[in-house]
C-alpha cells in the first residue's frame, strides 16, 4: 500500500484539505460577509466555510433527512434515464450498424439529436409532459440515448472482417455472425459509451432540476441554497453530486472490467 | 469434386480473374501458384463466396454454388483457411474450436464431435498441447496449425487454405507438408495459394501457376521448372 | 448476372454491400427523403393532435422564425398569414431579442470557452501525461475536479462574482477544459510514448523532442477530443444563459427575463423548436468546421 503512486495521490488530496482549511480560516475575518444579490445585500454570508461548518451543516442536512432524500430522487432519475436511454441506444445503435440501409434512414435524427445540446430539449419536453419526473428523464434518456447509439453503432463498425470472413467460412448465417462475432467485440466500445453517457446524464439532470427545481432533489437543494444564501449546503451539495458522479463513474468502470472478462470465456 | 470454369471477379473496381478455371479431384492435393497479387487470394475467395463473381461457374461436387454466400458453402463441405489466420485472438484455442463445433452442429454438420476431434488432433497431435494458450500467445506455425485444425472441425470435403506455409521456418513447413499429406489421406481434397514453387511442389499432385489473374500452367509440379516463361514470372 | 445478397469485404472493416451500392449521390438522396419523411411526420401528428399550443404545425414554426428575426417587423408575410404572437414572443420582443443576435451571443460565449478552456486543458494533459510524478500527485485532484458538473458551481460562483460575463464564463472554460485534458493526456502518454522511446534513442531531447515528436503523434487524438470539448461547450453555455442570462439562445429557449420570472412566461413551442433547430444548425456548421480544420492540420502534420 506504500507504493508511490498512492503515497503521491494521498499527499495531493491532503494538500488539497489543507489549502482549503488556511483560506476558510484566513477568510473567516478577512472575505466580505455581507453580498449583493441583485436586488438587496444579504448578510452574514461565509464564502468559504471552515470544516468545522460544513459539518455542522452536513450532520443537519442528514438528519432531517433533506440531504438523503434528494440523493434518492435525483439518482433514481439517472438511473432510470440511463436504463432507457442505454436500451433505447444500444438497440438502435446495433441495428444501424449491422444493417446499413436502416442507417441511411435513421441518419438525419440521428445528426439532429446529436448536435442539438440536451438541455436545449428541456423546455420542448416541459411543453409536452409537463413539469416533473417524466420531462427529466426523458431528457437524461435522449441524451444517454444518442450516446449510446454512437458507441454501438461504431462497436459493430469497427469489427475487423477477418473475424466475420472467418465465421462465415466455418458456417455461420449472418444471424451468427451477429450474435458470436459482433456483439461480444462491439461490447467493450458500448460500455464505454455508457460511461461517457452516465456522467453527462448527472450534468444534465443538475440543471434541470436547477431549472425546474422542486423539492426533494439535489438540483433544488443547490437552487435553495443559492438563494438563501446557504454557502455550506451549497458546498455540501456540490460535493455530494461530485460524490455520485465518480460512484456511477466508477460502477461503469467495474461494469466494463467484468464484461470483458466475462465475454473472453464465453466464446 | 471442384469445377471453377472461367470465373472472372473483380476487387471494387479493378479486374483480378480473367477466366480462371481449375479443378480439384477426390484425394488430390492442388496448388495454386503465384507471386504476390496475380490473383491467388482472389481465386480462393471467389469459391469460398468471400467475394461475387462477375461471371463463370463454381461447382462443388456437381452442384452450382456461385451464386451461395459463404456460410452456405461451407455448410456444404467447403473448410476455409485464410491467410491470416481469422483466429480469434482473445480466446484460447479450445474456445475457438468450440465456436466450430458450435457452428457445426447449428448447421447439421454435428457428424460426432469426439470423432471429428480424434481426427483432427491425429493430424495436429501438438494441437492438443495448446488447447488453453490465447490465440494471440501463438506462434506463426502454431497459429498456422491451429486455423486449418478449426477448418477440419466441420468435417469438410475440401479445404482451402491461403498461403499456409508462409513466414514459416523450414522445419514447421515440412511438418505441415506432412500433415496436407495425412489429411488427403482422410479423404481430404486440399487446395493451396502458394507463392513458393519449391513448397509447392513438394506438396502437390497437380499445379496451377496463375499469374496476373490468368492460369499460365497447369500439370506435374516436378515438370515446371522445365517451363522457362512460367519459372520467370512465378519468380517475379 | 444479378447476385443476390452481394457483399464485399474491404482491409479494415466490414462493410456491408450498400456502402459500395449507394454513391453518394443515392445516400444524400435517401437522406432528404428521409428528412422529408421527418417533416411530413410531424405534420400529420400536429395536425391529429390538433393543440397548437404543444405541438405547433409547421406554419406557425416558420412564422415564429420571421418574428424572431424581424424583431416583429413584418417581413413579407404572405397575403392571410397572421401574425405569430403568444407570451413568449413578446417578453422576447420586448427586451430585444431577434434570433440572430441570441445566436451570436451564444456562440461568442462558446468561442471564449474553446479559446480560453483548451490551451488550459492541453497544459493539464500535457503535464500529466509527459510526466509520471506530476500524474500521481495531479490525477487523484483533476478525477475530483472533473467529477464536478460545471453548472452545479454556478450559483456559488454568483456569489463571489455576482451577475456579471465572467460568472457566466467560467463554467464554460471548465467544462472545455477538463474535457480537454483527457484527450491529451491519453494522446501524450499512450501515443506519443512509443515515439518518445524512439526518438529519445536517436538523440533528440527537451523542446525538439516536444514539438517534433510529441505533439505531431498526440495530434489526431487530442484533435480528435476537440469535437466533445465543442459540443460540451455549447451545452454548458445553453445551460448558464438558460440558468442566468438576459441574452443568448438559452435565454431564448426558457422565455426571457430573469430568473425567477422564467417559470411565469408561458412556453411557447414554435419558438422553441425554431431555437432548438437554429442550435443543431449552429452546432452541426462548427463541428464540420472543425472537422475541415483537423483534416488540414493533420494534412499538413503528416506531410
Amino acid at each position: 500500500m506504500t507504493s508511490p503512486r498512492v503515497r503521491r495521490a494521498v499527499v495531493a488530496l491532503a494538500a488539497l484539505a489543507v489549502l482549503y482549511a488556511l483560506a476558510a480560516e484566513l477568510g473567516h475575518g478577512r472575505l466580505p460577509d455581507r453580498i449583493w444579490l441583485g436586488a438587496h445585500y444579504v448578510e452574514n454570508v461565509q464564502l468559504l466555510p471552515t470544516f468545522r461548518s460544513l459539518a455542522e451543516e452536513g450532520t443537519f442536512l442528514v438528519e432531517s433527512r433533506i440531504l438523503l432524500d434528494s440523493i434518492a430522487v435525483s439518482t433514481r432519475r439517472v438511473f432510470l434515464g440511463l436504463l432507457l436511454g442505454s436500451a433505447a441506444g444500444i438497440l438502435l445503435g446495433l441495428l444501424t450498424g449491422w444493417a446499413a440501409r436502416l442507417e441511411v434512414l435513421a441518419d438525419p435524427w440521428v445528426t439532429f439529436f446529436r448536435f442539438t445540446p440536451a438541455l436545449a430539449l428541456l423546455p420542448l419536453y416541459v411543453v409536452w409532459f409537463g413539469y416533473g419526473e417524466t420531462s427529466k428523464v426523458l431528457l437524461i434518456a435522449t441524451n444517454v440515448a444518442v450516446i449510446t447509439l454512437l458507441g454501438a453503432h461504431q462497436g459493430v463498425r469497427g469489427v475487423p472482417a477477418v473475424y466475420l470472413d472467418a465465421a462465415a467460412s466455418l458456417g455461420a448465417s449472418r444471424w451468427l455472425r451477429f450474435r458470436r462475432v459482433v456483439l461480444p467485440m462491439a461490447f467493450p466500445t458500448i460500455l464505454a459509451s455508457v460511461r461517457i453517457a452516465a456522467g453527462l446524464a448527472w450534468v444534465t439532470i443538475v440543471v434541470a432540476e436547477l431549472i425546474d427545481a422542486r423539492m426533494p432533489s439535489l438540483g433544488y437543494l443547490l437552487a435553495l441554497a443559492g438563494a438563501y444564501p446557504r454557502v455550506p449546503t451549497m458546498l455540501i451539495g456540490i460535493a455530494t453530486v461530485g460524490a455520485l458522479v465518480l460512484l456511477f463513474d466508477l460502477l461503469a468502470l467495474l461494469l466494463y472490467a467484468r464484461a470483458t472478462r466475462w465475454m473472453e470465456r464465453v466464446a | 469434386m471442384l469445377e471453377v470454369e472461367s470465373i472472372v471477379t473483380y476487387r471494387g473496381q479493378a479486374q483480378i480473374l480473367r477466366q480462371v478455371s481449375l479443378s480439384v479431384g477426390e484425394r488430390e492435393s492442388v496448388c495454386l501458384v503465384g507471386r504476390n497479387g496475380a490473383g491467388k487470394t482472389t481465386t480462393i475467395d471467389s469459391i469460398i463466396g468471400l467475394l461475387p463473381l462477375r461471371s463463370g461457374r463454381v461447382s462443388f461436387q456437381g452442384r452450382e454454388i456461385g451464386s451461395l454466400p459463404p456460410h452456405r458453402r461451407a455448410r456444404l463441405g467447403i473448410g476455409y483457411a485464410p491467410e491470416d489466420s481469422g483466429l480469434f485472438p482473445d480466446l484460447t484455442v479450445a474456445e475457438n474450436f468450440q465456436i466450430c463445433r458450435w457452428l457445426a452442429q447449428a448447421s447439421g454438420r454435428a457428424a460426432q464431435a469426439a470423432e471429428t476431434d480424434e481426427r483432427v488432433f491425429a493430424v495436429f497431435p501438438e494441437v492438443r498441447e495448446l488447447l488453453e494458450r490465447r490465440g494471440l500467445n501463438l506462434s506463426g506455425g502454431q497459429k498456422k496449425m491451429v486455423t486449418i485444425a478449426r477448418a477440419m472441425m466441420l468435417s469438410p470435403s475440401i479445404l482451402l487454405l491461403d498461403e499456409p506455409f508462409e513466414g514459416l521456418a523450414p522445419v514447421v513447413v515440412t511438418r505441415l507438408i506432412d500433415a496436407v499429406r495425412r489429411i488427403k489421406e482422410m479423404k481430404i481434397s486440399v487446395l493451396i495459394a502458394e507463392s513458393n514453387l519449391a513448397n509447392a511442389a513438394r506438396v502437390a499432385d497437380r499445379l496451377y501457376a496463375i499469374d496476373r489473374g490468368e492460369i499460365i500452367y497447369h500439370g506435374d509440379p516436378r515438370r515446371v521448372a522445365e517451363n522457362k516463361e512460367v519459372m520467370e514470372t512465378i519468380r517475379g | 448476372m444479378a447476385i443476390r445478397g452481394e457483399w464485399r469485404r474491404t482491409r479494415k472493416s466490414w462493410r456491408r454491400s450498400a456502402d459500395r451500392w449507394w454513391p453518394i449521390a443515392r445516400r444524400s438522396w435517401l437522406w432528404l427523403i428521409s428528412l422529408a419523411a421527418l417533416l411530413a411526420a410531424y405534420t400529420l401528428v400536429a395536425r391529429v393532435v390538433a393543440r397548437p399550443d404543444i405541438v405547433p404545425e409547421p406554419r406557425d414554426i416558420a412564422d415564429a422564425f420571421r418574428t424572431l428575426v424581424g424583431r416583429g417587423v413584418q417581413l413579407a408575410a404572405p397575403e392571410g398569414h397572421h401574425h405569430h404572437s403568444s407570451d413568449q414572443v413578446e417578453t422576447l420582443l420586448m427586451q430585444g431579442v431577434t434570433l440572430q443576435a441570441a445566436l451570436a451571443v451564444s456562440t461568442a460565449r462558446v468561442l471564449f470557452g474553446l479559446l480560453v478552456g483548451v490551451p488550459l486543458g492541453l497544459l493539464v494533459g500535457l503535464l500529466m501525461g509527459w510526466s509520471r510524478r506530476a500524474d500521481d500527485y495531479l490525477h487523484p485532484v483533476f478525477i475530483l475536479v472533473r467529477s464536478v458538473p460545471p453548472l452545479a458551481l454556478i450559483t456559488y460562483i454568483m456569489l463571489w462574482l455576482g451577475h456579471s460575463e465572467a460568472h457566466r464564463l467560467i463554467p464554460i472554460v471548465y467544462a472545455v477544459a477538463v474535457t480537454a485534458v483527457i484527450p491529451t493526456y491519453h494522446g501524450v502518454r499512450d501515443v506519443a510514448a512509443k515515439y518518445v522511446v524512439a526518438a529519445r534513442s536517436l538523440g533528440a531531447r527537451g523542446r525538439l523532442l516536444l514539438t517534433r515528436v510529441v505533439l505531431p503523434a498526440a495530434g489526431p487524438a487530442v484533435l480528435g477530443g476537440l469535437r466533445y470539448s465543442l459540443a460540451i461547450a455549447w451545452m454548458t453555455a445553453v445551460g448558464a444563459e438558460m440558468l442566468m442570462a438576459e441574452n443568448g439562445m438559452g435565454n431564448l429557449l426558457v422565455g426571457g427575463g430573469m430568473w425567477s420570472s422564467r417559470l411565469q412566461t408561458r412556453s411557447d413551442p414554435a419558438v422553441i423548436i425554431v431555437g432548438i433547430v437554429s442550435l443543431a444548425a449552429a452546432g452541426w456548421a462548427m463541428d464540420a468546421g472543425l472537422r475541415m480544420l483537423t483534416a488540414r492540420l493533420t494534412r499538413w502534420v503528416s506531410g
